[in-house]
């Protein structure tokens, strides 16, 4: 479990993140909204150790982040950031989905097995010679997931990632988050994704101010997702729509 | 109206666009989709006149290429990135002073209006805004010379839903007198305003139509999303319920109405 205890982070002279509490547990997938300059960006920072709070306590399994080296910290925790260029590394995309594992594992069949499965598992055959550099925008998304993925982090954030991907890649990384042991926190602004989640936090302004199961939220119709804006629209001209009852069974 | 007349073009020995003929009307939403890499940025460069195509042309009305710097407005991917100035308010009027505008305080106040920004971040640094914020002052950077036409190279991503909103808002006060080009991969937040649809695909144009009379089922095998609205009739035919294939919510709505 990953433990957020009163949780305050600054960035130069601002108070980003301000007396942050929150429990993640393992196996549990989270959905982490807000708007943009909430803090959520912030937060997956120093949630995976990258930035330091100014106050407060991250205990990952029961140890705080900073008692982490850095290679058990990265089995730990993994983050895939939303611009994917910010974490190449190396010239070729095997060499890059490789390099992570290959500094905290020593076996290379094992390291061979891994990101053999990894480029099976998101159909990265085609490009694994190519330069990370000169891929497309969705072809980059996918190469630093994989980079991540294959350390198998007990823990895995996703910054926004699919906001700048068709929905063919998209696709892609739906079945990856499907198939994942890992826990997965999952940042982002599409609120069709949230039904990859067990729970949902809102943080706006630095603050959590609403925390929920997905389940609740779903039944309540809260989140305006297509089919709720739809619903809500359905309703509203009820008594004009002569299938009424029959199309809202269907959806 | 601008015109491309068989237009191809190429990095190195592979050609990105291949023979694309495209027609954009004055004062219309025109919306580009395609899978990922499909040449969609490439072509809105060529269109922009900031590359030129390997053959075929690019033919715009004033025919000159000051022209086209004045008459035409990019926002790029990531536009904040290219901020360069101390302050929200210098950052918008260098536009205005690019194109040799007076009253530049008028014309900063006109755009910070129109894409609704509040006043008081005009005199802080546009680089401590929130992200939405930044996307707003590049529009505005852009608007503030009143192209009659701009680019927008993937408005919405990265945004939050109320700035999604806010920028429909704003391309929709628009329509009528600026010609927008748009790519995007996700068409729900702005497919009640298009007037033009295209399809690119691997560098080709497959459709370019207006939406009514698009065929959805080549955009999703495509790879590209398809409007909420096409979804939900689909699956209300499959079930029985006989509504035309409508491609906004409120269309859809009133068909079901009838």
């Amino acid at each position: 479990m990953i433990r957020v205890d009163s949780l305050t982070i600054e960035r130069g002279e601002k108070v980003v993140i301000r007396n942050v509490s929150f429990s993640w547990h393992k196996g549990e997938n989270l959905i982490l909204l807000g708007p943009n300059g909430a803090g959520k960006t912030t937060l997956a920072l120093s949630l995976s150790g990258i930035l330091k709070p100014a106050s407060g306590d991250i205990i990952i399994d029961s140890r705080p982040v900073s008692a982490y080296g850095l290679t058990s910290l990265r089995q730990k925790i993994g983050i895939v950031f939303q611009d994917p260029e910010t974490q190449f590394v190396t010239t070729d995309v095997e060499r890059e989905i490789a390099f992570g594992l290959s500094n905290i594992e020593e076996n290379h069949e094992k390291i061979r097995g891994r990101i053999d499965s990894i480029i099976d598992e998101l159909d990265l055959k085609d490009m694994l010679n190519r330069d990370p550099a000169e891929l497309s925008g969705g072809e980059k998304q996918l190469v630093a997931i994989a980079s991540i993925y294959a350390m198998s982090p007990d823990y895995l954030i996703f910054d926004e990632v699919t906001s700048f991907l068709d929905r063919r890649t998209r696709e892609r990384i739906y079945r990856l988050w499907d198939e994942c042991s890992s826990s997965l926190l999952i940042i982002t602004q599409d609120f069709e994704e949230i039904r990859w989640g067990d729970r949902v936090i809102l943080l706006e302004n630095g603050e959590v101010n609403f925390e929920s199961s997905i389940q609740s939220l779903m039944e309540k119709d809260i989140i305006p997702t297509q089919k709720a804006l739809f619903k809500k629209l359905l309703k509203e001209n009820k008594s004009d729509i002569p299938k009424f009852e029959e199309i809202l069974e269907i959806l | 109206m601008v015109l491309l007349k068989n237009v191809s073009f190429g990095y190195g020995d592979s050609l990105v666009l291949k023979n694309c003929s495209l027609r954009f009307e004055s004062g219309e939403v025109h919306l580009i989709v395609g899978p990922t890499a499909a040449g969609k940025t490439t072509l809105a460069l060529l269109i922009a006149h900031l590359m030129k195509p390997r053959s075929g042309r690019v033919v715009f009305p004033r025919g000159k290429i000051q022209g086209v710097r004045k008459e035409m407005g990019f926002l790029f991917q990531f536009p904040e990135d290219l901020f360069f100035k101390e302050s929200v308010y210098e950052e918008i009027a260098y536009g205005a002073r690019k194109h040799h505008l007076e009253r530049i305080d008028e014309q900063v106040s006109r755009v910070v209006e129109l894409v609704g920004l509040r006043d008081e971040i005009l005199s802080g640094s546009p680089f401590t805004l929130s992200e939405g914020e930044k996307r707003l002052v590049a529009l505005a950077s852009i608007l503030v010379w009143e192209p009659s036409w701009i680019i927008l190279d993937e408005p919405f991503s990265g945004l939050d839903w109320e700035t999604r909103k806010r920028m429909v808002t704003i391309i929709e006060s628009l329509k009528g007198e600026v010609g927008v080009i748009l790519i995007a991969h996700h068409s729900n937040d702005i497919i009640e305003c298009v007037d033009q649809l295209t399809l690119i695909v691997d560098g080709k144009i497959v459709c370019s139509c207006p939406p009514r009379e698009v065929d959805w089922d080549v955009v999703f095998e495509a790879g590209c999303d398809i409007p909420y609205a096409i979804s939900v009739s689909k699956k209300l035919r499959e079930n029985g319920i006989n509504v035309p294939m409508e491609y906004t919510i409120s269309g859809l709505i009133q068909a079901l109405k009838k």
